[in-house]
């Protein structure tokens, strides 16, 4: 498949070097050679430099044949029009990102389709989805989607007080709950495990379950119930995240406070936003800012800074004074790797590998493979389709001869989602998604027949 | 400063102001006043004219000229104002034969919609005389021409000039924002020239003026009557033509309906607009509004329940027993007559326990609304003191967070409630200077004089102790009537557009 991303910005760059992995032929057009010299030598590439919304840079880039356009560069408008020249070129997958929702409008009939957008999304606004599913229960650490939108994996942490500490997988009660849900992954130590039935669950695990969105939903419930509602969240930075953050929780009625070293910068913020909402003038760094702003006690403390170091820096000290569950937003995505290395962080995102997820879940949604990049540890979430030649086909799993580090999390069927054991078996057809660490990706490969890697 | 677009612009208002006169003729000849006194509005109207019209003529800009700037909106506000007031008094001097301090106080108690008089059967007019019967003694235009001051000053001279002229567009915003009153929100501006956004006030402003005649005389008002005291209702004015105010048509139909465009009048004038649009969620979703609607029921409610079963001493002089609707009814006429700044009276609320008395100068104080033609602080400067104030005591307990004080959903600046707090001072010690001034310059007790400093300040009319309901301002001597006339400008001006005209830094480039 033949993909151009417009921008080689950060996203640009994550987005080209992770479809390369995945074998696609791509292209990536800057208007600037800097970024582009660098990518070159380190991917295999096609580079064109030019401007992205001019349809002879488009042409060089060879978009007559390409399959999509991912117009990620820092312009909202030039990605519109990136992709509107692209689709009138026979583009039919146009992917744009945008800064804000209210660039198009379904009930006046200004929609993406007519501006030849196939799908829009918005880093803003995708880190502020995975912040809110992080921050509905308190042990909740992230929530990861697929292909199939009623499938889901959760990751959750195992508290001391929790029911799980202590006891065995096998031991945990209610046959018709435990059987529709797969504890894919345990994260202890910072080391990687495939849990068993013999497992046993300590304080501090975290814990990957996946299955069907309401079988796990439930299952969270179970082992915590006491989930009382948030009264007070504070955000750190008055930055498009923290914004759109603070839009989606205003509703919910919960306290929300903002802190943000800028004066004119936090003004704005007042301006845009429905009253109710404190903005504390300061750095948050500083630990008598954090304290003026409720710190102890607070259900969360979200921060969503210009500055990673800043926001990392700014967990750490809010979850010392008191935070209950902190989570820090970062760009890079490399800061998201020592993010897990940190105990005192709860949750951490990267806008740009959020924005990665989401677009390889968008391509895939039509007939490809998805890989969602696990933030925790060093893997990837694969989805496969089976093919009939597959070795691993129409044998029950515990016969197939699988790398022992690789774990089949689900199986999607005609839209249903199973959760695999042993005894199960796959069939034609049917989409695996599986946890790949760089060791068994090598192993997997020829097992499972990606149908990306089916070469045209 | 470029004077000469000044004097081009003041000129042709002052034109302007002369043609509306000429309007006093035909009600004047109607009403069957004697010939000589309708001829004398001709003589009165053709001053202005002629003289407007030639200054204008001979100031007319250069082509190319420099646009006018800040300093000549200022310029041209504040000196439109004096002409206006200036030759407005010629019928009272010409015609109704008063001194000329005054015929000015009077025009200018008409133009800025005070609606304070001077004339009652004492005054001594210039040939030595006195009026048999006070107001009633004027001839019916001269009390047209009177009325008619009012409904000119209402909406403001500058507004219906910038509405009809079309040469004012340029620099008309300037203007605009130096004579329209109290807090501008961004979402008042709905139009965007400004001529079109003069007119639509306007014409709100007409309609309103009409339905109130067309009630007025559903309730058995004389047309003439009707007519007047439309005029000064609107405009939150209060000149009546008859010597006992609105008593004098002893009907309760008419008190209401009064008391229900008096405060019409003091709401504003974009929100009778948007009724059109939007319906009645344009009241709703207005917080000024909801507040000035709250404070005009809990005041008049308030007022009523105080005098209600007392004995109740009307205008006119009657006495009653106030009974549950009579004590309603003038309770809630005096709260918001005083309320809205227009100043009309039923009752003689001197004679009211004191504390209704102390609500009634506090009302003068906050006035009507943003956009009215009413005076005072307004309502939405109110609301603002009083969050500004919330918001400091919780500064107290985060001393680093931003201040966050909202009108209508809206974040204001916090430059804007700066100008406010800077307002504010300058009202309240514009209210005190003057009380000091007044009580130095003409002999009156402390009552008299801080409550004649307000009223006059806020555009109200009467006041308590000896400028009460049933007195005029008549006994002042002339120094302590000119310093008022100054007062109720700098009222209606909002005081800025006034006091910078006195800045030496304003004259110098």
């Amino acid at each position: 498949m033949k993909i151009i991303i417009v921008g080689a910005g950060e996203l640009g760059r994550l987005l080209a070097a992770t479809l390369c992995e995945g074998r696609h032929d791509v292209v990536i057009v800057d208007s600037s050679d800097e970024g582009l010299e660098r990518l070159k030598d380190k991917l295999d590439v096609m580079t064109v430099e030019g401007s992205c919304a001019s349809v002879a840079t488009l042409k060089r880039a060879g978009v007559a044949d390409a399959d999509a356009l991912l117009a990620v560069s820092g312009d909202e408008a030039a990605n519109i029009l990136s992709c509107q020249i692209a689709s009138r070129l026979g583009v039919k997958r146009t992917i744009c990102r945008l800064y804000s929702s209210d660039c198009f409008s379904e009930e006046d009939g200004v929609t993406p389709e007519a501006f030849g957008v196939w799908r829009v999304f918005s880093p803003p606004e995708e880190c502020v989805a995975k912040i809110l599913s992080v921050l509905e229960s308190k042990i909740v650490l992230e929530k990861i989607r697929f292909s199939n939108p009623d499938a889901l994996m959760t990751v959750f942490e195992v508290t001391p007080s929790s029911l799980l500490a202590g006891t065995r997988v096998k031991d945990i009660p209610g046959p018709e709950m435990i059987n529709s849900i797969r504890f894919a992954a345990i994260v202890r130590d910072r080391q990687f495990l495939i849990p068993h039935g013999d497992t046993i669950f300590i304080p501090g695990d975290k814990v990957y379950v996946a299955g069907h969105r309401e079988r796990v939903s439930e299952f969270i419930r179970w082992i915590s119930p006491d989930d009382s509602q948030l009264s007070r969240i504070l955000i750190a930075g008055a930055t498009d995240t923290g914004k759109a953050l603070a839009e989606r929780l205003c509703p919910t009625g919960c306290e929300l406070r903002f802190i943000e070293k800028d004066q004119r910068k936090g003004e704005r913020l007042l301006d845009e936003l429905p009253a109710g909402i404190m903005v504390i003038n300061g750095d948050p760094t500083d630990e008598e800012v954090l304290d003026e702003a409720g710190i102890d006690g607070c259900d969360a403390f979200i921060s969503a800074a210009e500055d990673d170091e800043d926001n990392i820096l700014c967990c750490i000290m809010a979850k010392r004074l008191g935070a209950k569950k902190v989570v820090t937003l970062t760009y890079k995505p490399e800061y998201i790797k020592i993010v897990p290395a940190m105990d005192t962080i709860d949750c951490g995102f990267s806008s740009t590998l959020v924005s990665v997820n989401v677009i390889l879940r968008m391509l895939e949604a039509g007939t490809m493979r998805i890989d969602a990049i696990l933030q925790r540890f060093h893997a990837h979430l694969t989805e496969f389709k089976i093919h009939r030649d597959s070795p691993v086909c129409g044998k029950p799993l515990s016969q197939c001869e699988l790398p022992p580090s690789a774990v089949f999390a689900l199986v999607f069927r005609d839209g249903e989602v199973l959760s695999p054991s042993g005894d199960s078996s796959l069939a034609p057809g049917d989409t695996v998604v599986a946890i790949v660490t760089p060791d068994s990706a090598q192993e997997l490969e020829p097992l499972l027949l990606k149908k990306g890697l089916q070469r045209r | 400063m470029n004077s000469r677009i000044v004097a081009h612009v003041v000129s042709t208002l002052v034109g302007i102001l002369g043609l509306t006169m000429l309007s006093a003729i035909p009600v004047s000849l109607m009403m069957g006043d004697r010939l000589r006194s309708s001829g004398m509005f001709l003589i009165c109207a053709g001053i202005p004219i002629s003289i407007g019209m030639t200054l204008a003529l001979l100031t007319k800009p250069r082509p190319g000229a420099p646009q006018p700037g800040m300093r000549e909106g200022f310029a041209i506000v504040v000196f439109s104002w004096a002409a206006a007031c200036v030759f407005g008094s010629l019928p009272f001097i010409l015609e109704g034969k008063m001194l000329w301090y005054d015929a000015l106080y009077e025009t200018v108690s008409g133009f800025t919609t005070t609606g304070s008089s001077v004339i009652d059967r004492s005054l001594r007019l210039s040939d030595g005389s006195t009026l048999p019967a006070g107001v009633e003694s004027l001839s019916y235009g001269l009390l047209f021409w009177r009325s008619m001051t009012h409904w000119l000053g209402g909406m403001g001279i500058v507004v219906l000039s910038i509405a009809i002229l079309p040469f004012l567009g340029f620099g008309g915003q300037l203007m605009f924002n130096a004579e329209s009153t109290g807090v501008k929100s961004q979402s008042d501006q709905i139009t965007p020239r400004i001529a079109s956004y003069a007119k639509i006030l306007w014409g709100a402003y007409a309609v309103i003026t009409a339905a109130e005649i067309v009630l007025l005389l559903f309730g058995g008002m004389p047309l003439f009557d009707a007519v007047c005291h439309s005029f000064g209702t609107v405009s939150t004015g209060g000149f009546s033509t008859k010597e006992a105010s609105v008593s004098a048509f002893h009907s309760l139909y008419i008190d209401w309906v009064f008391i229900v465009f008096m405060f019409l009048g003091a709401c504003n004038f974009i929100l009778h607009f948007r009724l059109l649009s939007v319906g009645l969620n344009a009241y709703l979703k207005d917080e000024e509004f909801k507040a000035f609607l709250l404070l005009s029921l809990i005041s008049a409610a308030f007022a009523s329940f105080m005098i209600y079963a007392s004995s109740l001493t009307l205008t006119t002089g009657e006495t009653l027993k106030a009974g549950f609707l009579d004590a309603a009814t003038h309770g809630a006429f005096q709260a918001v007559s005083l309320l809205s700044c227009t100043g009309f009276c039923t009752a003689d609320y001197n004679l009211w326990p004191s504390a209704v008395g102390f609500l009634l100068v506090l009302l003068m104080f906050i006035g009507g609304c943003s956009g009215s033609t009413a005076g005072g602080l307004k309502v939405a400067r109110v609301i603002l003191l009083l969050k500004h104030s919330l918001s400091e005591m919780r500064r107290c307990i985060f001393p680093r967070s931003i201040p966050d004080i909202r009108l209508n959903g809206g974040r204001i600046d916090p430059s804007v409630i700066d100008k406010l707090l800077a307002f504010f001072f300058l009202f309240v010690g514009t209210f005190a200077v003057f009380t000091l001034l007044l009580s130095a310059l003409c002999e009156m007790d402390i009552l008299t004089a801080a409550t004649a400093s307000i009223a006059n300040l806020s555009n109200v009319g009467p006041g308590l102790g000896k400028v009460g309901a049933i007195y005029t301002y008549g006994w002042m001597n002339p120094a302590a009537k000119i310093l008022l006339s100054f007062e109720m400008l700098l009222g209606r001006l909002e005081l800025y557009t006034v006091i910078v005209i006195f800045l030496p830094s304003f004259w110098r480039k």
